[in-house]
């Protein structure tokens, strides 16, 4: 298992400079001399040097990327334009916001993903199977933001049962939660099914029912253990696609999380905040990843013996 | 590429591209099917059917709710909101099927040529595609769009960004899969071209995961489409583009909500109809599934 570990860990390594490289090349993408834009229309040619000596900009590419990398292991990604606060502190005030939305979002996905996928893998071909499959096509295909708003028209303007947005109590997750983790849900379900008709008509099982254990050791026991293994991978996907659906999500529900933040940085170009969002959300999802490897090694120890 | 030849063909572990009954006993697949249709026909004949303008204001009929003379309703503006759905259907299936066949054409031949050489090609190529794939879907598009700025075709750009190294692993995956098989071989001994062999007797083999991948990349097209519409990234005002319509709509969801209703049902539905249709040909061409 410790060598199956470390050699992961190693293998992500290319991946995160790769990232970096990505968003480190994100602010020299921008047409024009970066300084420039950013500095916007007016500015004088004093703020344009300025930006530029900031951003390293008049340095070669090679000593400008290094010094982006010095700098990020340090926790510095340079100041937001407009309030010139440092942009780890800007991040921070909505980090957890964001972080609670996600975990809550994906506990639903996952509870009731796993829930509805073994139900209708027991019960397959039967009216039920039917409509859970029926039911998870289609939330599969919501766009998490016209769900969002109609939940909001249906539960906040209709009945005036949840409010419709801001973050003030546990009464105001209910809403983002579910639009968020709907689409999970669905998808976990689809998954879970598929994986558990496998094992579930496999010979082992057919043996243990034969030798007369009980029917719901048998599913859980047996047979789910054995099914687990592609559930936690489509369970790590899925959290990549909520970060992704957090930013509609929040954006509807006036959500004061890394979501919203990005989208009005993307207006205001703010573009130091949008690159280290940028860094943060990838380094998140192989930071999932990784979590997901391991935890499909500990479940099943073949893998590990590759 | 796909008509079979005389001699060779037969003993290929091929399936017909499409076996019309097994697709008709696929009730998703027939329902993806049908809104498909539904929405090409929409796209060709859909400004012809409008009952009003998409874009001339109305400024006697603000707001009214759905009757018989505007079946959904008007918008802020007093436009009727069917002629803009109407007008806006070739928009979408525009930007699902530029995004997803232009990612095809272009991630397609990356996937063959990593399969079939291996070595640093593969790891290289392959490192790139992790890279870029570790940005989770719509936050790398909205990179893209903070670079290039917003617009439709911007948005198209994004998708093709994401798609391309989509293709190009699950083309690698399915390849590696066949490409020690003996037929392989046997067009290998028998001195065929590396090209011949990568585009005609490989890839033949691979119109099924292609197809498939085809179908669900127009869904997640639409909905990334629509969805950096909403944001204010994609399409612009007065565009009918039904992720746009959404973003304008948001400000009268209390007081006129089918102005918010009609656009994302038809999203939904455009969504839905490439997801099914995707779905059913995935199990028709995969036997393992069949029980």
């Amino acid at each position: 298992m410790a060598s199956y570990l470390v050699r992961r860990v190693l293998q992500i390594i290319p991946t995160i400079i790769g990232v970096s490289i990505l968003a480190f090349l994100f602010i020299h993408a921008i047409p024009g001399n970066p300084a420039i834009v950013m500095a916007g229309p007016n500015a004088s040619t004093q703020t344009i040097h300025n930006l530029s000596v900031q951003f390293g900009l008049d340095r070669p590419l090679i000593e400008q990327y290094w010094y982006f990398l010095v700098n990020a292991v340090h926790g510095q990604f340079g100041t937001s334009f407009g309030d010139g606060q440092p942009v780890t502190k800007i991040i921070g005030y909505h980090f957890m916001p964001t972080v609670e939305l996600a975990f809550f979002g994906l506990g639903l996905a996952v509870v009731i993903g796993v829930g509805a996928g073994i139900i209708s893998a027991v019960r397959r071909n039967s009216t039920l199977d039917y409509t859970v499959m029926t039911l998870s096509m289609m939330g599969v295909s919501f766009p998490a933001f016209w769900l969002a708003m109609m939940l909001i028209a249906l539960f906040a303007v209709r009945l005036h049962a949840l409010p419709s947005g801001g973050d003030a109590g546990w009464t105001s997750f209910i809403l983002p939660v579910i639009s968020l983790g709907t689409s999970g849900a669905a998808s976990i379900a689809r998954f879970t099914r598929q994986s558990m008709v496998t094992t579930l008509t496999s010979d082992y099982v057919r043996t243990g029912r034969a030798k007369g254990v009980r029917e719901s050791a048998l599913i859980l026991k047996h047979a789910f253990k054995n099914a687990l293994g592609p559930i936690i991978t489509i369970i790590g996907i899925q959290f990549g696609f909520l970060l992704g659906g957090a930013v509609v999500v929040e954006v509807v529900y006036a959500w004061p999380g890394l979501g919203n933040l990005l989208i009005t940085s993307v207006e205001s170009r703010n573009y130091p905040v949008i690159q280290t969002l940028l860094l943060l959300f990838s380094l998140e999802f192989i930071l999932a990843s990784l979590l997901v490897d391991i935890a499909y090694a500990i479940v099943n120890p073949r893998v590990r013996y590759d | 590429m796909i008509s079979p030849k005389t001699g060779e063909g037969s003993l290929e572990p091929r399936q017909a591209l499409v076996d019309v009954r097994l697709f008709l006993q696929r009730r998703s697949a027939v329902f993806g099917a049908l809104i498909m249709l539904v929405m090409i026909l929409i796209s060709i004949f859909g400004p012809l059917i409008a009952p009003f303008s998409p874009s001339a204001p109305d400024y006697s009929h603000i707001l009214a709710a759905p009757s018989l003379h505007h079946l959904m309703g008007t918008d802020e503006f007093g436009r009727d909101i069917l002629s803009r759905i109407l007008n806006g259907a070739r928009l979408t299936l525009a930007v699902g099927f530029i995004g997803a066949f232009a990612s095809a054409l272009l991630g397609t031949p990356i996937g063959l040529a990593t399969a079939y050489f291996g070595g640093w090609l593969d790891d290289i190529v392959m490192r790139v595609v992790d890279v870029v794939l570790a940005f989770p879907g719509i936050l790398l598009a909205i990179g893209v769009i903070a670079i290039l700025g917003p617009g439709l075709q911007n948005v198209i750009i994004t998708i093709i960004v994401f798609g391309v190294p989509m293709f190009a692993r699950i083309v690698r995956g399915s390849a590696l899969g066949i490409k020690n098989l003996e037929y392989i071989e046997a067009a290998k001994a028998g001195g065929a071209t590396t090209g011949r062999i990568l585009f005609q007797h490989m890839l033949r083999n691979l119109v099924g995961p292609i197809t498939v991948q085809l179908t669900l990349q127009m869904a997640q097209a639409i909905l990334v489409a629509s969805s950096l519409g909403f944001l204010g990234f994609g399409a612009q005002p007065p565009t009918p583009e039904w992720g746009a319509m959404l973003a304008e709509g948001r400000m009268f969801l209390t007081i006129a909500p089918w102005v918010d209703i009609f656009p994302g049902v038809c999203i939904f539905l455009a969504v839905l109809g490439f997801n099914m249709l995707g779905d059913g040909l995935n199990d028709m061409l995969d036997p393992r599934l069949r029980r």
